[in-house]
C-alpha cells in the first residue's frame, strides 16, 4: 500500500443473514481512494453502496458481517479491528457525512457545542475552551457564523455545512459522504458540492462519495466505480467512463438520466435490480441486459482493463452503446 | 374576489377555456407571536396561471419557493387567503360539499413520497378503490382496480398485497393507478420521482408520458428537477419566494432564461458529459453476438 493510500478495500465480502443461511450483498469489491482524491460510487438502491460505506467505519447493521476481504484505512486494517479502534477511526481518521442532517444532529444541542465535541472526542488534549474555539472557527470556515445556533433554526444546506464542519473537525485523511447533497435544491447543492471540493483541497483528504447522481459525478468525482448487485461492474477515471461506458448497465444509467439541454427520451433500464436472495447466476444483470447470452449465465465475468489506468469492465459483452 | 392588482408576469393562456385558472392567489402565515394582526409570510404572493386541457405545466424553483403550496391551494387542501381558483370554468375557490366534488373527480395527485401515501396496513387494491368508493361508484370497482394495475405495469395480484411488499418504483405506479381511478382532467404532480432511482426514474416519467397521451391528461408538475422539466412540461413557471418570476414555453425559458434566478438555477444542476460520441480508440473484437440495443 502506497503511503498516499487513504481507502484500500480488496476483495471485499459482506453477507446479509437472511432463514438459516447467509446472502452476499457486497461480493468481491476492490477500490482504493488516494489523499486528495475523490472516487465515486454509483448504482441503483441496493446495489450495496451504502453498505460498503458503513463497512468501511464497521456500522454494518447487525444483519450484516464481512465474510471475507480487507478494508484498510490510512493503514489500519478495519475488518476484525477493536471496539476502541473503529471508534477512533470514526471521526478520527474518517470523517462521515450522510444524506439526512436532521437525523444526525442532535435537536437539543447547539451547533457549535456538537462540532466541539467532535474535537473533543478525539484530542482531548485540546481541552473544552479550546475545542469551542475551534469548533466556532471552523464553523466559520464553511460559512456558519452563529455557533450557538440550533439544528432547527437552519436550512437543510446550512445543516449539511455543520455536518460538514463536524465531519472534517480532525482533519481526517478520509471523508465519507453518502447521498451528502441528494437532499437538497440544485443551488445548495452545488454550495455544498464547492465546499466538499475546497475542503478537500486544504486538507489533502480523499472523498469516498456515494450517490445516484451521475450529474454530480461528472462535477467532482475523479474517478468513478459502478456497483450492480454488490460486484463492482465498471471503474474507471469519471471522464472516460461517463463519456464512453462500455458496460450495459452504466450505459442503462447514463441513459436514463434526464438531458438539460434538450428533449431526448429517457431510456429506462427494463426491470429491477434483483434482491440479494434472487441474484442471476453468471452476470448479475443479465436478466435486464440487451446483450445477454448463455454465456452470461454460466460465467461470471471478471473485472478486467485493456491496460492499467483505463477504466475496467466486468462484461462479456462490453462495448459502446449501440 | 378579484385580483387584478396584483402584478402578475404574462401568463399566455393557450386555449380559450383553460382547465385550470388561478388569479392572484395569496397564501399568507402568521409568524411569530402575535398571532392577530403580527407579521405573516407570504407563502404564495399573487401568482397567476391557467393550465390547458391536455397541457402540461411546471412550478420550479427552490425548497420554499411556494409550489407545494400552490399544488395543496389548487387540491382544496389548504384555503387561500385571497385570489381564485376556476375549474372546467366553475369558481372552486370557496366551493364546499356537493360544489366541490367535480374538483375532486377531476383534480387527483402523486406525492413525491410512495412510502407515505398508502395505509401500510390496507391491501393497496383498497386503497386504489378509495376515489372511486369515495366520489359513490362502489360499483365498479371490481372492474376497476385490475385495469388500473394494468395501466400502469402491475399484475391485477398485486390488489391483494401490502405496500411494503412493492419498490418505490412500484408504490408511485400505484400512486399513479389510484389518480386515475376517477379518469381526472389534471393531475397535480408533486415531485413525483424525485425520490426515485435514475433507471426508475425513467421507468415512470415514461409511463405518465404514456398515459397523457392516451387520457389527454393536463399535468400540473412540481419539481426541483430541471432536468425532468425539460423533457415533460410544455410550459414553465419559475417561482421564487411567493412569486412567479418566469413563464413560457419551457424550450423558450430553457435556451434563453430572462429572469436572474432562473439562469442562477440552470447554472447549478450537475450535467453529463455529452453523449458518447467516437472519441474512444476502436473496441478489441467483441465476441460474435452483439445485438443491438
Amino acid at each position: 500500500m502506497s503511503p498516499a493510500t487513504v481507502l484500500e478495500v480488496t476483495d471485499l465480502r459482506v453477507g446479509l443473514r437472511r432463514g438459516d443461511g447467509e446472502v452476499p450483498v457486497l461480493d468481491g469489491v476492490s477500490l482504493t481512494v488516494a489523499a486528495g482524491e475523490c472516487v465515486a460510487v454509483v448504482g441503483e438502491s441496493g446495489a450495496g453502496k451504502t453498505v460498503l460505506a458503513l463497512a468501511v467505519v464497521a456500522l454494518l447493521p447487525p444483519v450484516m458481517r464481512v465474510v471475507g476481504g480487507g478494508i484498510r484505512v490510512a493503514g489500519t486494517e478495519v475488518v476484525g479491528a477493536s471496539d476502541a479502534t473503529t471508534r477512533a477511526l470514526r471521526g478520527g481518521a474518517v470523517g462521515m457525512v450522510f444524506q439526512d442532517p436532521q437525523a444526525s444532529l442532535h435537536p437539543a444541542f447547539r451547533v457549535g457545542a456538537q462540532v466541539a465535541e467532535a474535537i473533543e472526542a478525539h484530542r482531548p488534549e485540546v481541552g473544552r475552551a479550546g475545542a469551542r474555539a475551534e469548533a466556532t472557527e471552523r464553523l466559520r470556515r464553511v460559512g456558519i457564523t452563529d455557533p450557538r445556533a440550533f439544528p432547527h433554526q437552519l436550512s437543510g444546506g446550512m445543516r449539511q455545512r455543520v455536518m460538514l464542519a463536524m465531519a472534517t473537525a480532525n482533519d481526517p485523511p478520509l471523508c465519507i459522504a453518502d447521498e451528502a447533497t441528494s437532499a437538497l435544491d440544485v443551488t445548495v447543492q452545488a454550495q455544498v458540492l464547492d465546499l466538499l471540493a475546497s475542503t478537500r483541497a486544504a486538507t489533502g483528504a480523499g472523498l469516498l462519495l456515494v450517490t445516484h447522481d451521475l450529474g454530480v459525478v461528472a462535477t467532482v468525482a475523479d474517478r468513478v466505480v459502478v456497483l450492480y448487485a454488490g460486484r463492482v461492474v465498471e471503474s474507471g477515471p469519471a471522464a472516460e467512463v461517463l463519456a464512453a461506458p462500455r458496460h450495459p448497465y452504466t450505459q442503462g444509467l447514463a441513459a436514463a438520466v434526464p438531458r438539460l439541454d434538450r428533449v431526448a427520451p429517457v431510456a429506462p433500464i427494463p426491470g429491477q435490480p434483483p434482491d440479494p436472495w434472487d441474484r442471476p447466476s453468471g452476470c448479475a444483470f443479465r436478466t435486464r441486459c440487451p446483450r445477454a447470452d448463455a454465456r452470461c449465465a454460466d460465467e461470471v465475468p471478471v473485472l478486467g482493463a485493456e491496460a492499467p489506468g483505463l477504466a475496467a469492465v466486468a462484461c462479456h459483452h462490453p462495448g459502446p452503446s449501440a | 374576489m378579484s385580483a387584478s392588482d396584483a402584478p402578475r408576469p404574462v401568463a399566455a393562456a393557450p386555449a380559450p377555456v383553460p382547465l385550470l385558472a388561478v388569479d392572484g392567489l395569496v397564501r399568507a402565515f402568521p409568524v411569530g407571536r402575535a398571532r392577530r394582526g403580527g407579521p405573516v409570510l407570504r407563502a404564495v404572493d399573487g401568482v397567476s396561471f391557467a393550465v390547458a386541457p391536455g397541457e402540461t405545466l411546471a412550478l420550479v424553483g427552490e425548497s420554499g419557493a411556494g409550489k407545494s403550496t400552490v399544488a395543496r391551494l389548487v387540491l382544496r387542501l389548504d384555503e387561500p387567503t385571497a385570489g381564485t381558483i376556476t375549474f372546467a370554468g366553475a369558481d372552486v375557490t370557496r366551493a364546499r360539499g356537493a360544489a366541490l366534488r367535480p374538483l375532486r373527480r377531476g383534480v387527483q395527485a402523486v406525492f413525491q413520497d410512495p412510502a407515505s401515501s398508502f395505509d401500510p396496513r390496507r391491501r393497496v387494491g383498497t386503497s386504489v378503490a378509495e376515489p372511486l368508493v369515495a366520489q359513490g361508484r362502489a360499483a365498479e370497482v371490481g372492474t376497476r382496480v385490475p385495469e388500473l394495475l394494468g395501466l400502469v405495469g402491475l399484475g391485477p395480484d398485486a390488489a391483494g398485497r401490502y405496500p411494503h411488499e412493492f419498490s418505490g418504483g412500484q408504490r408511485q405506479r400505484l400512486a399513479i393507478a389510484r389518480a386515475l381511478a376517477v379518469q381526472p382532467d389534471l393531475v397535480v404532480l408533486d415531485e413525483p420521482v424525485s425520490a426515485l432511482d435514475v433507471s426508475i426514474q425513467a421507468q415512470v416519467l415514461e409511463l405518465l408520458a404514456d398515459l397523457r397521451r392516451r387520457f389527454g391528461l393536463a399535468y400540473l408538475l412540481i419539481s426541483h428537477d430541471l432536468a425532468v422539466v425539460r423533457q415533460v412540461a410544455d410550459r414553465v413557471a419559475v417561482m421564487e419566494r411567493g412569486r412567479i418570476v418566469e413563464t413560457g414555453p419551457t424550450a423558450t425559458v430553457f435556451a434563453a432564461p430572462q429572469d436572474p434566478h432562473t439562469r442562477a438555477l440552470l447554472a447549478a444542476v450537475p450535467r453529463l458529459p455529452p453523449p458518447p460520441a467516437p472519441l474512444s480508440p476502436p473496441d478489441p473484437p467483441s465476441p460474435p453476438h452483439h445485438p443491438s440495443m
